[in-house]
């Protein structure tokens, strides 16, 4: 019998010492450089965690911001970003003019700007870009951020095939000149975006047509760009190396020799490979790291807010939630800054209004309130005294871990403050798109990144009929709202006309805002002049290791 | 022989026909397409991305065109990779895969094999115990823990491994090992079971009273009985450990296939999925085949029919 | 000859040697607690399971947590428990799916051998190959709609996970057994049997059956786990369990991203699935040792 039992605990014993050994993990995160010691000789080659692999390094085809960290090393474009602000500086165009109404830009190219095969840069290389971008042949599916030029949007639809017509012309080979729609403040700020960028006209016609997707023009050996680096290799699954490219205008700041970008799609690897000193910066961190980084090293940590809102979309169609009361009451009875504090941890804001606070100046006057009272006789007044008889919703969300532990925590906010039951649905990403787009949800989660620093690409949105517009909702003095502040280009009156809408939203609430995103990343002590932006930019040409 | 083989192999034209057939059908079926993103295109835009991949044609059309590119060996362009095509992809990434998943499954044998002949061997001793309980921890600890955990401790804390990457031949040791540790479980005790089936009937005994040696018995012939069970699930298991494993790619940042047919399928990446399906299905028919003759070798009173 | 006469007291003499094997009969036991302890655990603990405190977050196990707390302030002594309850639903009901399939379809097709024996295993092959989180992607579609009155809508989509599951995890069972059923098939006792005129149905469930059961009862002692941890891979894809609510599975994936932080995350629910699965070991070698008609004849 005795030997009997101990050959049990000779079975279990085993058992736990894998699991006890976890426990071993809570010291202080160490570090080795990559680089060595610190000092003159350090290597001048940044090893960058970039998420998953690109799609693609086509600027005019690809539409993420994996892509976007790598094709803005290999390609510049007309401006270029402050590496602290993010303010326009000059990029390939070397100083430009405006005119008084604010609609026809005059850029000058500088005359020593090259592409990295030697040839020179000029006006006609970016009306190919922009045409090709817009060709409907191509369809790009960031065409649209063209749109603000004369006639583009016609020229993309096929109403005018003559591209002449479209506002953009060289009036030299180091001038060009495009004329825009109406006054658009943020339109410099636009240019830095990848659909704006221009590519090398040869070597896009040497590989195949101008309106051809995935021609081998990207390629190690056949891309010709004119940013600060140039393609060096490209390993599928593995990395993309890009090294400085000397043809480069302002090669001689350029202190980087070369750039890693690692395609490692899950946060946790990533963050190991940042402990072990493979990596010089992350492309994220996962969530249950953040408070031990906060409170062991928070030097590695880099936490800057991002031009994005994380909500809730309510489909307005459906019972209950076609009653602006329940849909009031359900906002009004989540404790958003708890969901910051205690569940994001790393830092988030709370979102009291849709358009992230002072996005290209503005902030809502607007605000949603938690107020729980409030909230009670909202839904007692839609029929609902102390949530009786309410029938009840599904909470959609796309699987991911702080996906969902944001809607149990609303869930119980809302069984805890208003009495009803909401059950939690996961999806997977393409099945939650497509029951999203159907229309085939109650309340969905959802978040959406700026495009450009400027309330617009926030509350156009919600436009009737707006192609992202999953809620259904529609209103026409919110509709009348955004179009006056799309024809003109006053300023004050621009923001007024976007205060108005915002309140419209924030009354009638389509959409229920939960938290202002923020970007995260660990980055070593060594990396220097990487700044946290609005826009999670880091121009390289700035970058460099100590 | 020959004849069973080549039999075997008309066989597969329609076992593989109809895998194709039916998944072609299963990723049509499935909501979603290749081009749905949080951001929704504009119709326009749509149409003509699907027309460029030619999915605006009819379904008995674009699956014609399927078979007759695939047959003379091209899987056509990713749609999520539009850079490259499904014949690049797997070029790059299968040679990976194919060295990982031999590096495991050399490593779940000799473990497996060893432990479950030493434990079938003395049922019920310290030698069956010890071994066995280590498989039932292999099987208990899924390889999402084991992976990180062999990370935290032997690429974190003591450094003696590199932490992510596919490029020195010590790369390749925690992943293997993670990779074959389950794999290797399962074989000890399928190998113990079926020792201890064969050590109590009549023709082991028979030999063992004839006083054969206790090495011969056990080579010549428990093994062979012993180790059916094991080589039935080796067929499946080398052709699911060769073609990737997503989990231990994710965790040890390993540029292979598996991540491909998973990613494949929730980027709904229709030529990629065919592709990846296609080879998968290839390799179970090859290894179930090698399994099959494996067998008849091993029993000769099997006749391959 | 024997075998034959032997077969009918088969069960009730395993039942009894089984009762004599210490460590099967404590495998039972405590897998027994553990079921107790998941039926039970409404009355066992004073949280709810859903029931967050999120200023708490996550702690180590303390006199008021016993388990501790997961990162919502979730006392993970109430989350084990009530996870138990759909891992051993799901590991029991999925691999009696699996067992059953496996079995009958790798005798039948290993007996009959010739035409027959080559389509059902070409089936197999087909299904192993077919990609599987399509498969799980239009299950839920298909059924996502569907009003369901005769039944929970939650009991509903463990239904379809067990389909879900069972659908996949057959297929090596059938071709282990298969293999096992031809060596069989040319031994003395059954061909025997066959000249004795007993019916093919009686031949396989009760001549072939029983001898294969060694590698079945190890096959499917392995099958558990898998199953269990499959189940958290379908709650990915949106099949299965809900949250707030839980299962070993699940709370064993997110303690694995929590590792190093909130290790009792890991530990907690990764002993109780090792514990469930070592002691249905015990049983199962018990049952195997029982059941093996060799031994039996030892005795």
């Amino acid at each position: 019998m005795k030997q009997r039992f101990l050959s049990i605990r000779q079975y279990l014993l085993p058992a736990l010492i894998p699991l006890l050994l976890c426990s071993c993990g809570r010291e202080p995160v160490f570090l080795k450089s990559p680089a060595g010691q610190p000092g003159d000789g350090v290597p001048q080659i940044l090893h960058l965690g970039n998420g998953a692999e690109p799609k693609a390094l086509d600027p005019h085809v690809v539409t993420g911001v994996t892509e976007h960290n790598i094709i803005s090393a290999l390609l510049e474009g007309l401006v270029t970003e402050n590496p602290k602000t993010l303010e326009p500086q000059p990029g390939a165009a070397e100083s430009w003019t405006v005119s008084d109404d604010g609609t026809v830009y005059t850029f000058l190219l500088r005359s020593n700007g090259k592409w990295s095969n030697g040839d020179a840069v000029t006006a006609p290389d970016f009306v190919f870009s922009f045409e090709r971008m817009l060709s409907p042949g191509l369809s790009a599916e960031y065409a649209e951020m063209l749109f603000v030029m004369k006639n583009a949007a016609a020229f993309h639809e096929g109403r005018v095939t003559d591209f002449s017509q479209v506002g953009v012309r060289a009036v030299n080979d180091h001038t060009l000149e495009i004329t825009l729609n109406a006054g658009t403040p943020y339109f410099l700020s636009m240019l830095n975006h990848y659909s704006w960028y221009p590519v090398h006209p040869p070597t896009i016609l040497k590989h195949g047509k101008m309106d051809e997707r995935h021609t081998p023009w990207t390629r190690p050996g056949n891309y010709v760009g004119n940013g600060v680096f140039v393609l060096d290799t490209w390993e599928v699954n593995k990395e993309i190396v890009v090294k400085k490219n000397p043809l480069h205008w302002d090669a001689k700041i350029v202190r980087l020799e070369a750039i890693h970008f690692r395609a490692i799609e899950k946060a946790l690897t990533e963050e190991r490979a940042f402990r072990a000193g493979d990596l010089h910066v992350t492309s994220t961190v996962p969530l249950d790291k953040i408070e031990k980084y906060q409170q062991n090293s928070p030097e590695l940590l880099m936490v800057s807010p991002y031009i994005g809102t994380y909500y809730y979309l309510f489909n307005v169609e459906q019972p209950p939630l076609d009653d602006g009361r329940v849909r009031k009451a359900l906002s009004m009875s989540i404790d958003r800054a708890a969901i910051c504090t205690h569940v994001l941890k790393a830092g988030q804001l709370p979102a009291y209004h849709f358009v992230p606070p002072d996005t290209g100046g503005y902030t809502s006057q607007a605000r949603v309130t938690y107020d729980i009272a409030a909230a009670k006789k909202l839904l007692a007044a839609a029929g609902y005294p102390d949530g009786k008889g309410f029938p009840g919703f599904e909470l959609l969300y796309n699987t991911n871990e702080s996906h969902r532990k944001i809607a149990e925590v609303i869930q119980q906010m809302w069984q805890k403050n208003l009495n009803i039951n909401v059950v939690l649905k996961n999806q997977e990403w393409k099945v939650y798109l497509d029951s999203t787009q159907q229309g085939d949800f109650q309340v969905a989660r959802a978040g959406w990144i700026g495009d450009y620093v400027d309330p617009n690409t926030f509350l156009d949105l919600w436009i009737t009929g707006g192609g992202n517009n999953r809620t259904r909702w529609s209103n026409g003095d919110y509709d009348n709202f955004i179009a006056s502040a799309a024809s003109t280009s006053d300023a004050a009156v621009r923001f007024e006309a976007f205060q108005k809408a915002e309140t419209i939203l924030l009354d009638e609430l389509p959409i229920m805002p939960i938290y202002l995103y923020v970007s995260l990343s660990l980055i070593q002590p060594g990396v220097r002049g990487w700044y946290p932006t609005l826009l999670d930019h880091h121009p390289y040409k700035y970058v460099y290791l100590e | 022989m020959l004849r069973f083989i080549r039999s075997r192999l008309l066989e597969a034209i329609p076992v593989l026909f109809i895998i194709a057939t039916l998944t072609f059908v299963m990723i049509r079926l499935a909501p979603g397409g290749p081009f749905s993103d949080e951001r929704n295109v504009s119709p326009a835009t749509l149409a003509k991305l699907e027309a460029h991949y030619h999915l605006d044609q009819p379904l008995p059309v674009q699956y014609l065109t399927w078979w007759r590119k695939t047959l003379t060996g091209d899987l056509g362009p990713s749609m999520r990779y539009g850079a490259h095509s499904v014949n690049e992809i797997i070029g790059h990434t299968l040679p990976v895969s194919l060295e990982l998943g031999i590096l495991a499954i050399t490593f779940a044998l000799v473990i497996g094999l060893g432990a479950g002949i030493v434990a079938g061997l003395k049922p019920n001793t310290v030698t069956d115990y010890a071994p066995m309980s280590l498989a039932m921890i292999g099987i208990c600890i899924p390889t999402f823990v084991i992976g990180p955990l062999l990370l935290l401790l032997f690429a974190l804390r003591w450094q003696i491994f590199s932490v992510s990457g596919w490029d020195t031949a010590t790369d390749r040791i925690l992943p293997a090992v993670t990779l074959g540790a389950p794999y290797g479980a399962y074989i000890a005790r399928l190998t113990r079971a079926g020792m201890l089936e064969v050590l109590n009937q009549d023709f082991i005994r028979t030999a063992r009273a004839k006083g054969v040696s206790e090495f011969r018995v056990i080579y010549k012939h428990a093994l062979k009985g012993g180790l059916l069970p094991v080589i039935a699930f080796l067929g499946p298991a080398t052709a699911g450990l060769l073609s990737g494993s997503f989990v231990v790619e994710e965790i040890f940042d390993i540029p292979g296939l598996g991540q491909h047919f998973v990613n494949a399928a929730f980027n709904r990446d229709y030529t990629m999925i065919m592709g990846t399906v296609l080879l998968y299905a290839v390799m179970i028919v090859v290894f179930n085949l090698l399994v099959d003759i494996v067998q008849a070798a091993l029993n000769p009173r099997l006749r391959l029919e | 000859m024997d075998q034959i006469d032997k077969s009918t007291s088969l069960w009730s003499d395993a039942l009894r040697r089984l009762c004599r094997n210490r460590l099967a009969l404590f495998g039972a036991v405590f897998l027994l607690l553990i079921l107790l302890l998941s039926a039970f655990a409404p009355w066992l603990t004073p949280y709810e399971y859903f029931e967050q405190d999120l200023v708490l977050g996550a702690i180590g196990p303390c006199r008021e947590h016993w388990f501790g707390t997961d990162t919502l302030g979730r006392d993970l002594f109430t989350r084990v428990s009530y996870g138990g309850r759909i891992s051993l639903l799901v590991g029991a009901c999925a691999t009696s799916v699996s067992l059953t399939i496996g079995v009958l379809w790798g005798t039948i097709s290993g007996y009959s051998g010739g035409h027959v024996d080559r389509v059902m295993m070409r089936v197999v092959d087909i299904m192993y190959a077919l990609p599987f989180t399509i498969f799980v992607i239009l299950l839920m579609v298909c059924f996502d709609d569907v009003e369901v009155r005769w039944i929970d809508p939650q009991l509903f989509t463990l239904l379809l996970l067990f389909v879900a599951i069972g659908a996949v995890e057959w297929l090596t069972m059938a071709r282990i057994v298969r293999g096992q059923v031809l060596t069989l098939k040319q031994q003395a006792f059954i061909e025997a049997a066959v000249t004795l005129g007993l019916s093919r149905r009686r031949i396989i469930l009760r001549h072939l059956v029983p001898n294969v059961l060694g590698p079945i009862i190890v096959y499917t002692t392995l099958t558990i786990p898998s199953v269990m941890l499959l189940e958290a891979f379908l709650s990915f894809l949106g099949l299965g369990v809900q949250p707030p609510m839980s299962s070993w599975g699940l709370l064993i994936n997110e303690g694995a991203d929590a590792m190093e932080e909130y290790p009792w995350m890991l530990i907690f629910p990764g002993l109780f699935l090792s514990a469930a699965l070592f002691s249905l070991n015990f049983l199962g070698d018990g049952l195997r040792d029982a059941l093996d008609p060799k031994s039996a004849r030892e005795q």
